[in-house]
């Protein structure tokens, strides 16, 4: 077939718009433009009438179905924003500083559930969140509540039952400036000791150079637990402190039981003793188990003394230092540090989750990308073909 | 005092803009119908596609946003993509009949009934679809460069260039009527 004739696509434009053909050829197309506009069939009356009735329909209102590229786009946004959150939420997302909580200055201490009503005075807060760990130790029932509170805390022994033996152990840890201060609090730790009918039961201060550290075994009669935490608390910053109480009382009821059984037996064998019936082999068998049972009531009382003289005393270890806790630098720093650690601690492992799902996605994604390039491709192959014909509704070329 | 807010009144909300589906489909449906006769060379199949493209419009009329270009251009597109699902529906029965051997004879095609001078009207059914097509739409129904390109899917120069060659084809083959 010969190829026509061209003429440019630009003097085409401008013919379109009107311009003064130049030539026989130019003026042609410009008939044929005219013709063109002028002519064409318009629309049958039963398409018109069709269309028509369709125009005075109200248009319904679409469910919020999604088209499925809609919910293409929508499930690609939305399922990594879910898996981001499922990271953050795995991760942990930050809550301020909580998880630093054993280094934190804590101005508080916890109270052992078993004794849980405490008084109005704010002594003792019990937190409900707090993890208590309760050991059957023995004869024993051991309590340990450590303090992620920082909160003031003015007594944990305070709850206890007086008329019970309870043995209670106390950590109290406290941050100091300087191995100068260390060396005057750990000095004055225990003139307050003393001052409340105390003793120290060890200690050992270290405090060469700028940096120090010292631990202070301390006792202090139960009744003056509550202020001797409330003056050390004083002397420094709280970094940690924990309470661990040892209830005695039932171990000595189940001796004091063993030893009033014990005195019967030993009752009846002085009985038996003193009749005048025993063969010699039968008052030796006798006189052997009286030893064993008065032997056996001896160390009882002596762990009733024992357990009654320790629930009478706390052992109260204070721990100081001149370390600077992570999270009482935090502290320091004050909120607004505070929150500007936290959005970078989440800016980071929003970073880690969106490199995670980057190197996962990505390759899903440049598929996706390449398939869909090729499908368009093919469509646009396939519509070049059928519009490639004069009758792209009737049969393709052989 | 004129600021950056006052090109806020030039930028009419799409509501606004927006008139009823009834009056935009009786203002276009002769161009639509135009459109698809051109493109399909077959009234009857025109007639159907045309209401096809209607009623599809209706059901998408929502979401027409008249910033994005004139109503005529957005029904244009909407009608040259049911012709097109139509074509390639069509292609496909046709090539699973070829397969079974079951075609169908072929029937001798009617004459296409455009609404032009005997001449013009074989002078266009000598040309492919994709030709009529974009004279159709560039001179037919008068749109702009722009609004064709986009209803073709295709470049602005493309979109001139197939007229260019359309035209010169349409002119020749008037030529040659005339000489014969």
């Amino acid at each position: 077939m010969p190829s026509p004739d061209l003429i440019a696509p630009d003097r085409v434009e401008e013919l379109l718009g009107g311009a003064v053909p130049e030539g026989e050829e130019e003026a042609r197309v410009q008939g044929l433009v005219r013709e063109l506009r002028l002519g064409g069939a318009p629309a049958p009356a039963p398409l018109r009438a069709r269309v028509t009735a369709l125009g005075d329909e109200t248009p319904r209102r679409r469910a919020s179905t999604l088209r499925p590229r809609v919910a293409f786009a929508v499930a690609l946004v939305l399922v990594p924003l879910a898996l981001l959150g499922a990271g953050l939420a795995v991760r942990g997302a930050p809550s301020g500083g909580d998880d630093s909580a054993s280094d934190a200055p804590a101005d508080g201490i916890e109270a052992p559930a078993s004794g849980g009503d405490s008084p109005d005075s704010g002594a003792v807060e019990a937190m409900p969140t707090n993890p208590e760990v309760v050991e059957d130790d023995g004869p024993y029932l051991r309590t340990t509540v450590p303090s992620p509170t920082f909160r003031t805390v003015t007594g944990g022994a305070e709850s206890l039952d007086p008329s019970r033996a309870t043995d209670v152990d106390l950590l109290v840890e406290l941050r100091l400036r300087d191995a100068d201060e260390l060396a005057g609090v750990a000095g004055e730790a225990m003139g307050i000791i003393r001052e409340l009918g105390g003793w120290v039961a060890g200690s050992d201060v270290d405090s060469e150079g700028r940096e120090g550290e010292a631990e202070l075994q301390l006792r202090v009669p139960v009744g003056r637990v509550e202020d001797a935490v409330v003056r050390l608390s004083e002397l420094g910053t709280v970094t940690s402190q924990r309470m661990e109480t040892v209830d005695l009382q039932s171990g000595i009821d189940a001796r004091e039981r063993r030893i009033e059984e014990l005195d019967r037996f030993i009752r009846i064998g002085e009985l038996r003793l003193e009749s005048e019936t025993l063969d010699p082999e039968e008052r030796l068998r006798i006189e052997l188990r009286l030893e064993r049972q008065r032997a056996a009531r001896a160390d009882l009382l002596r762990a009733n003394t024992r357990d009654r003289r320790e629930a009478a005393t706390s052992e109260l270890t204070l721990l100081l230092h001149t370390r600077e806790a992570p999270a009482a630098a935090e502290e320091d720093e004050g909120e607004a540090a505070g929150t500007a650690r936290d959005a970078l601690r989440l800016l980071g492992d929003i970073g880690i989750v969106a490199l995670f799902l980057a190197i996962v996605l990505t390759p899903v994604l440049l598929l996706a990308v390449l398939v869909w390039l090729a499908l368009r491709s093919r469509s646009r192959r396939l519509e070049t073909r059928l519009l490639d014909r004069p009758e792209p509704a009737g049969p393709g070329p052989k | 005092m004129r600021g950056v807010n006052a090109l806020a009144p030039t930028m009419p909300r799409r509501a606004a803009l927006r008139r009823s589906f009834g009056e935009a489909a009786a203002d276009h449906l002769d161009a639509v119908h135009r459109y698809l006769l051109m493109l399909t060379a077959d009234p009857s199949l025109a007639e159907d596609l045309t209401a096809e493209t209607f009623e599809k419009a209706l059901k998408t009329w929502r979401r027409f946003d008249p910033r994005r270009g004139s109503e005529r251009t957005w029904l244009c597109r909407i009608g040259r993509s049911v012709a097109l699902d139509h074509f390639r529906a069509e292609s496909r029965r046709r090539r699973r009949e070829e397969r079974y051997a079951l075609a169908a004879r072929t029937e001798e095609a009617a004459p296409v009934e455009l609404g032009f001078s005997p001449e013009l009207e074989a002078a266009l059914r000598s040309l492919t679809a994709a030709e009529r097509e974009v004279v159709a739409l560039r001179v037919v129904l008068d749109l702009d460069a722009d609004a064709a390109a986009r209803v073709l899917g295709v470049g602005r120069t493309a979109c001139s260039m197939r007229l260019a060659r359309a035209l010169a084809k349409l002119e020749e083959r008037m030529e040659a009527h005339a000489v014969a």
